[in-house]
């Protein structure tokens, strides 16, 4: 008992913990629906793609970048693969579709990378821009139009089930644990903490910060087309309007799960928490028969709670 | 004032020769471009994001970002259209939608100041929370039917309507108020410093606060704009272009989003810059989707010329 009363005061993830548990318990009282497994599997299926964009988005964060385009990102990245199964002979082969999905993320990141560290463009504005670049590359390709024949065996791989276990949430929590890894364990995960701490003592150190920074946007590139092909396989079909602010919502959950704004601090565990936080108050919304007008006001507010509460938590001394 | 004007053309001259070198190329592009009816369209089409920009230029000078005045245009717009439909006084229903948007930025500045929260997360959620208000309010469809005068004074009978004096008139009253008061500084000086800015006096959160105010009451005025032009209040009104449009301009017009910078000329040519781009790649036939792009690349390239700017 002394064990959880003390991690409910010092722990960085009490915060959304407590919210999960208030929010869950709640929602077990009022529906039964709740609590079955078939629900968790929706739950668990609605949040994987955010929580993949988002463990991208954390370790950004916390290196003092953001990334605006990972939204069209998605988008232009569903496009590409598809029009290569529709080009390719007999449907194509899966593994060149998804060497090409990451390629494609890869190269975005590049691109975001190499403006914001080479270039010195701060990161919030040319990731804004890059993204209606982006956004509007995928619009061309498709001709404006959602786009039909997307392998089958490619659909398999990124949407099938393992037991119960939608296969895109195991990918997802595989990918929050080579972050955490990465962020905890890795040089480049100190350095990114390092870097949004304070970048002009990394630099003096004598480490090339500009080298990682670039990194971090690949990496974060390739998390947003992963989330982008199991996208396209869960819809069976590329949008190039898909993944419209799905910047907005990695962001949310990232600082839902403590992570600061301003960089040097944050975990990639909160993120996941944030993000299943936030699958449980939609989750609740559409169970309790919510309208979807009233929905998008009920998450903003939770969004808003759960900013101040996490913050209530720190010192306030850095008034 | 002579000295004033200089300094403006030392300021601008950036943007103001992109201005004029994308007016040149797209006048040699298309006959139809230089004409009388397609500029007072362009005009017509900026004076939205010219009000909605310089409410942005209060918000960034503080070194604050406001994502939600997209929303916020949606939701003041439902408000007046209901009290409209209610058969308030339409003046009245206006003063009292402007305190609604006043409402809106208060609660943002309140949030940010009194909680010590970042801008960005703050107005991010506010944004998600009032446009679900909107489509609460208008039950998700657009409400149809102005008052007669109303339309007469914000829209006009010509193809230039009044929008982009009102525009011009905002900004020039914005202008004023950066350069020649004690206000006006004392926001910049937040911007560069916000602790220097607290020891030497200033009140720090009501300044703060005040920004995010005058943000959302001139995101309402820009929704009586759309209003006037749709004739209707749309409760996805300034859903993406017009916030992103309202953050990119003042960049591009020199502003930076570190805060203590706070250029309105700037953020008006910023505006204009974009929707020539738009006319004119529209008079030369090209999709929209490849405008979608040529925004983009504009963008970065404005981005890009500020960093290299600072470095020197």
């Amino acid at each position: 008992m002394r064990k959880v009363q003390q991690f409910f005061q010092t722990s960085v993830y009490s915060g959304p913990v407590l919210a999960i548990i208030i929010f869950g318990v709640a929602l077990a009282l009022y529906s039964p629906h709740f609590l079955q497994v078939s629900n968790f599997v929706n739950i668990s299926n609605q949040i994987a793609i955010n929580i993949i964009i988002a463990v991208g988005m954390t370790i950004l964060i916390i290196s003092g970048g953001i990334d605006l385009s990972v939204g069209a990102n998605v988008a232009l990245t569903g496009v590409l693969v598809t029009l290569y199964f529709r080009g390719a002979p007999g449907g194509g082969s899966v593994l060149i579709g998804i060497a090409i999905g990451i390629t494609c993320g890869a190269l975005l990141g590049l691109i975001n990378g190499l403006i914001v560290s080479v270039l010195k463009a701060p990161p919030f504005i040319a990731t804004l821009g890059t993204s209606g670049v982006f956004r509007g590359i995928a619009l061309v390709l498709s001709g404006g139009r959602p786009l039909m024949g997307v392998n089958e065996g490619f659909i398999r791989v990124f949407s099938g089930f393992v037991g119960r276990v939608p296969l895109q949430f195991i990918i997802a929590l595989g990918i929050v644990l080579v972050g955490f890894i990465t962020l905890n364990h890795l040089k480049i995960g100190r350095i990114a903490q390092a870097t949004g701490g304070n970048e002009r003592c990394v630099r003096t150190s004598g480490i090339r910060v500009e080298r990682y920074k670039v990194i971090l946007y690949v990496i974060t590139g390739v998390l947003a087309a992963i989330g982008g092909m199991v996208l396209t396989s869960m819809m069976a079909v590329a949008e190039p309007i898909a993944g419209q602010f799905y910047e907005l919502d990695a962001v949310a959950v990232v600082v839902m799960g403590g992570t600061l704004m301003q960089g040097g601090k944050g975990t990639v565990i909160g993120t996941l928490l944030g993000a299943v936080l936030l699958g449980i108050v939609r989750n609740g919304l559409n169970i309790i028969g919510v309208p979807a007008n009233y929905q998008q006001l009920f998450v903003g507010l939770i969004i808003l709670i759960a900013v101040v509460a996490g913050n209530r938590n720190k010192d306030r001394a850095t008034q | 004032m002579g000295n004033m004007f200089a300094r403006s053309i030392q300021r601008y001259r950036g943007v103001i020769a992109t201005l004029v070198l994308i007016n040149i190329i797209f006048s040699f592009a298309s006959e139809y471009y230089m004409t009388m009816y397609n500029i007072m369209n362009i005009l017509d089409h900026s004076a939205i994001s010219i009000i909605l920009s310089v409410g942005m230029v209060f918000v960034l000078a503080t070194g604050g970002i406001d994502l939600s005045i997209g929303s916020t245009l949606a939701f003041t717009g439902i408000v007046a259209a209901q009290l409209f439909k209610m058969q308030v006084f339409w003046p009245a229903a206006l003063v009292l939608a402007v305190l609604v948007g006043m409402g809106i930025g208060f609660t943002n500045g309140w949030f940010i100041t009194h909680y010590r929260l970042q801008p960005f997360i703050v107005t991010l959620a506010m944004l998600s929370i009032v446009r679900g208000a909107a489509l609460i309010l208008s039950k998700g469809s657009p409400i149809v039917g102005m008052p007669e005068s109303f339309l007469q004074v914000f829209s006009g009978p010509r193809i230039l309507g009044n929008g982009i004096f009102i525009a011009l008139l905002v900004a020039a009253g914005a202008a004023f108020i950066i350069e020649k008061t004690a206000y006006g500084r004392y926001i910049r000086a937040i911007g560069g410093g916000e602790e220097a800015a607290y020891v030497c006096g200033i009140r720090t959160n009501r300044i703060t606060r005040s920004v995010y105010i005058i943000a959302g009451a001139l995101a309402t005025v820009s929704s009586f704009l759309f209003m006037a032009g749709m004739n209707a209040a749309e409760p996805i009104a300034g859903l993406t272009t017009e916030w992103m449009e309202a953050i990119a301009a003042p960049i591009i017009g020199g502003n930076s989003l570190d805060g203590g910078r706070a250029y309105i000329l700037g953020a008006v040519i910023g505006v204009l810059i974009l929707s020539c781009i738009r006319s004119g790649l529209n008079m030369m036939g090209v999709g929209q989707h490849y405008q979608q792009i040529a925004i983009g690349a504009v963008i970065i390239c404005a981005v890009l010329i500020d960093s290299l700017r600072k470095d020197k």
